[in-house]
């Protein structure tokens, strides 16, 4: 009783939330350092000038991004001029106005550029390069047996990797790595050359050569904020504000910091002070009373996320299989469909329910909910159907109606296995949930996402312990339930 | 049961079967595993609908659309007892009368009569245990309980004692007897257990295929077998065992004379038919007896009761005070007449009336 009316003033006050999101601006960043440290510098610039923030970095990709600011999950998040025109509007031109032009239908704004471009380019270990005179990248046309690295989007995209094999007539083999693994690859002569962007700090630090893009096949990256179009004008104003500001060589030392180690906030922080942005820098001890706050938070939606999911399985998948348990073949029918939605990797999953409700909370509602529906129908069937027969006989024989024999003797009966089911559901949920952060529901899964893509241990066992622990803790939890009810039996 | 057709799938069990039972009567549904004895039972009460045919019980034509309120006035129990393992004792006997709206002082009422006619331990904390904390022979009692609780004018069992160790068996066959004979339901009893249908039962149905082979008291079975199937099935258990486990009362001969004393001699009464004949002095009875196929007086007292039995054979006629109990095994009723040298023993029943004679002839068919 108690647990049901924390699920519901948990439900009331999400969708108070929701409702109340207008006073607060929600910053999105995609997945890797140099778009973390812009969302987070316009984040703690908004801040500064008294806006509330909502942050909501670390988004899987650019579609899911550019999709949530589309549906108004989010209200901003640094874009590249090329990334909008190549991967998003699949058109040629680059220059900002066609491009905002463009833009406007889709309910999305461009605001004056950063000040730097980081465009994508090829790299490769400085002493092969030398060895074998490659300069530029037509020079890779003369060694077909050099073996290259590339993130899947890079190979996907229309400016990526299958165009540039045919304006520079390549044809070496390339390999699916995600970015902050290909500097590693490369530098320990796994690959030979690999996609990089210009403002990556690991090219001089690992002494990576940049090959020169003679062809202008690269179109070229402006660092923007990317708006909603109805975002209120002085915001707008306010993030114009920062136009120009940070130059290559900045954003090079400051993602550079960030790979070494220091912390997002802190080389923000840093910039803008330094810039005269922000007046002040925030302690570290404030920074740790946040992060347990956020600790709480996370852990407070990564269980909502699940609860509900699961809650919402159990009463969907028990009457079903109940209503099924008694014919063999409609059954075999549901556990397929439901054992094949289980074979559909859990990100892939995810990703799939966002044309349909958009990012966040609710499409990894969804996701999970599908996920949590074959191991309680399952068990509930199983456990309705391997009942003892002579009980059931018994039960008919001293005059039971079907119903009562249903819910005096079948489900009593039953329900040990059945919460078995849901104990299963609910461990396996907290797992996969983590990744639901991938799509930007939020969660212990936060963490995670950024701590892997800022390489960040810490981080990423911000996340992971407290999701293991509250896995443990609710197994646990579980356990002791259908320990309580097998001894009733 | 009428006409009654009745098939699993592509499994024809019954066609056009018939059955008639009297009310009051005990009967043992008897046959090879596959006869039909258990589907036979569960078309009595419902729990199977036929397939053609009509069941009457106590003269009212039974409807399948409303079996469940048929079925909670008919007591049933199966083998293990049936009661459901998360309720606790209490529940599982109440549970029909709950559905059905009883107060809870009527319930507590009824179970109280139960516990006290069943032998079960009447207190609160028995009632609070569950079904598993309690023994087999126990879970039967509650089992039996519980079917009897809407105090039902029929008892269907279907194996109720048969997972039951051989000791605890006997024991609630005994008292399940005296309840009977207490309350006075009618019984139908599914066994496959011969000696048990030979002491729990007035007439024994031996199914074979779907169709009566015999239906007749047990000792009929055994002196009187109808079907060379009937012998082969009585046969196919080691006497042994049926002597051991078959009781002297259901092999009775009670087509006999008994003797009373009157004022001016004697009057032999026929046992069965209660029918009369006076005599002025014994020898003359014991011409009309001897003429009858009886070769000794079985002397009673105005109310039955054994007094003593004087042979024909013997001289002096003495009169010889030895007499069987009815719930003895066969087994010691034969050494008995092998240690009396007789032919056949007076047999009382625990209030010295008399049963009947066990006889040789009851051994023939063995």
């Amino acid at each position: 009783m108690l647990f049901k009316s924390l699920v519901i003033s948990s439900f009331v006050l999400l969708l108070f939330s929701a409702c109340n999101q207008k006073d607060t601006i929600v910053i999105g960043s995609k997945r890797f350092t140099e778009n973390y440290l812009l969302a987070e510098i316009f984040a703690l610039y908004l801040e500064e000038k008294g806006y509330k923030v909502e942050r909501r970095f670390g988004m899987g990709g650019t579609m899911i991004a550019y999709s949530a600011l589309q549906t108004g999950e989010i209200d901003l998040y640094p874009e590249y001029t090329g990334t909008v025109s190549e991967a998003v509007l699949k058109i040629k031109e680059s220059d900002r106005e066609t491009l905002n032009q463009n833009l406007k239908p889709q309910g999305v704004e461009m605001l004056q550029p950063l000040g730097f471009d980081n465009s994508y380019s090829l790299i490769m270990r400085k002493t092969q390069a030398d060895r074998l005179g490659i300069k530029k990248i037509s020079d890779l046309k003369n060694y077909p047996e050099l073996k290259g690295g590339m993130s899947f989007e890079f190979q996907e995209r229309q400016d990526g990797w299958a165009d540039l094999k045919k304006v520079y007539e390549l044809n070496q083999k390339v390999k699916g790595i995600e970015v902050p693994l290909t500097y590693e690859a490369l530098k320990n002569n796994k690959i030979d050359f690999a996609e990089a962007y210009s403002t990556e700090p690991l090219i001089l630090k690992y002494q990576f050569v940049v090959l020169k893009d003679d062809k202008n096949f690269f179109p070229i990256y402006e660092a923007v904020p990317l708006v909603a179009i109805n975002l209120d004008e002085k915001i707008k104003q306010d993030l114009n504000q920062l136009s120009f500001k940070i130059s290559q060589d900045e954003m090079i030392e400051m993602n550079s910091k960030v790979v070494n180690g220091m912390s997002l906030s802190r080389v923000s922080q840093d910039f803008l002070f330094n810039k005269g942005l922000i007046k002040s820098i925030k302690t570290k001890t404030q920074s740790n009373e946040i992060a347990w706050n956020k600790l709480l938070y996370r852990t407070y939606i990564h269980l909502l996320l699940t609860g509900i999911a699961v809650i919402l399985a159990s009463v969907f998948a028990i009457p079903f299989a109940a209503l099924f348990s008694t014919q063999p073949r409609a059954t075999g029918i549901i556990m397929n469909i439901t054992g094949i939605l289980q074979t559909i990797p859990s990100i892939a999953l995810l990703t799939m329910m966002i044309p349909f409700f958009g990012i966040g909370f609710k499409p990894a509602l969804v996701g999970l909910f599908i996920y949590s529906l074959l191991p309680i129908l399952r068990n509930t069937q199983s456990a309705l159907a391997n009942i003892d027969p002579r009980l059931i006989t018994s039960a008919r024989g001293i005059g039971l109606y079907p119903s009562e024999i249903f819910f005096s003797v079948k489900l009593p009966l039953a329900f040990p296995a059945i919460i078995a089911g849901i104990r299963t559901a609910t461990t396996l949920n907290i797992g996969t949930a983590t990744l639901a952060a991938f799509i930007g529901a939020g969660g212990l899964g936060e963490p995670i996402v950024t701590g892997l893509a800022l390489n960040d241990t810490s981080l990423v066992l911000q996340g992971a312990v407290p999701a293991a622990l509250l896995a443990l803790l609710m197994d646990g939890f579980f356990a002791l339930i259908e320990k309580y009810f097998l001894k009733s039996l | 049961m009428r006409n009654i057709d009745f098939s699993y799938g592509e499994k024809n069990i019954f066609t056009n079967f018939s059955l008639e039972m009297r009310a009051g009567e005990s009967y043992s549904l008897i046959g090879r595993s596959g006869c039909g004895k258990t589907t036979a039972l569960e078309l009595m009460n419902g729990l199977l609908t036929p397939n053609r045919g009509e069941v009457f019980v106590n003269g009212v034509r039974f409807d399948f659309n409303q079996s469940e309120r048929w079925r909670r006035s008919m007591g049933y129990s199966i083998q293990g007892s049936g009661l459901f393992p998360h309720m606790t004792l209490f529940e599982n006997l109440s549970i029909i009368a709950r559905k059905e709206g009883w107060k809870t002082t009527e319930i507590k009422e009824r179970i109280e009569e139960l516990l006290l006619l069943l032998s079960l331990p009447n207190h609160a904390e028995f009632l609070k245990k569950k079904p598993r904390e309690i023994s087999g022979g126990q879970q039967q009692r509650v089992g039996i309980a519980r079917a009897l609780f809407m105090k039902p004018s029929i008892m269907l069992m279907d194996e109720p004692f048969s997972a039951l160790d051989p000791i605890t068996k006997s024991e609630l066959q005994k008292e399940f007897l005296k309840l009977r004979a207490q309350l006075g339901f009618t019984l139908v009893w599914v066994t496959h257990d011969l000696p048990e249908a030979f002491s729990m039962s007035d007439k024994m149905i031996l199914l074979n295929k779907g169709v009566i082979e015999q239906m007749d008291s047990p000792s009929k079975f055994l002196l009187a077998p109808k079907t060379e199937y009937v012998a082969q099935f009585i046969n196919s258990h080691s006497p042994a065992t049926l002597l051991k486990n078959i009781y002297l009362y259901s092999v009775l001969n009670t087509n006999i004379y008994v003797a009373q004393k009157t004022v001016d001699g004697l009057s032999l009464v026929h046992l069965e038919t209660k029918n009369q004949i006076s005599f002025n002095n014994q020898e003359k009875a014991r011409k009309f007896l001897e003429e009858f196929g009886q070769s000794s007086i079985y002397w009673v007292n105005e109310e039955f009761h054994f007094i003593g039995s004087q042979s024909f054979s013997e001289t002096p006629h003495e009169i010889n005070p030895f007499f069987l109990e009815a719930e003895e095994p066969i087994l010691d009723g034969m050494k008995a007449l092998l240690r009396e040298r007789k032919n056949a023993l007076p047999v009382v029943n625990k209030r010295q009336f008399m049963m009947g004679v066990f006889s040789e002839g009851a051994l023939n068919a063995l």
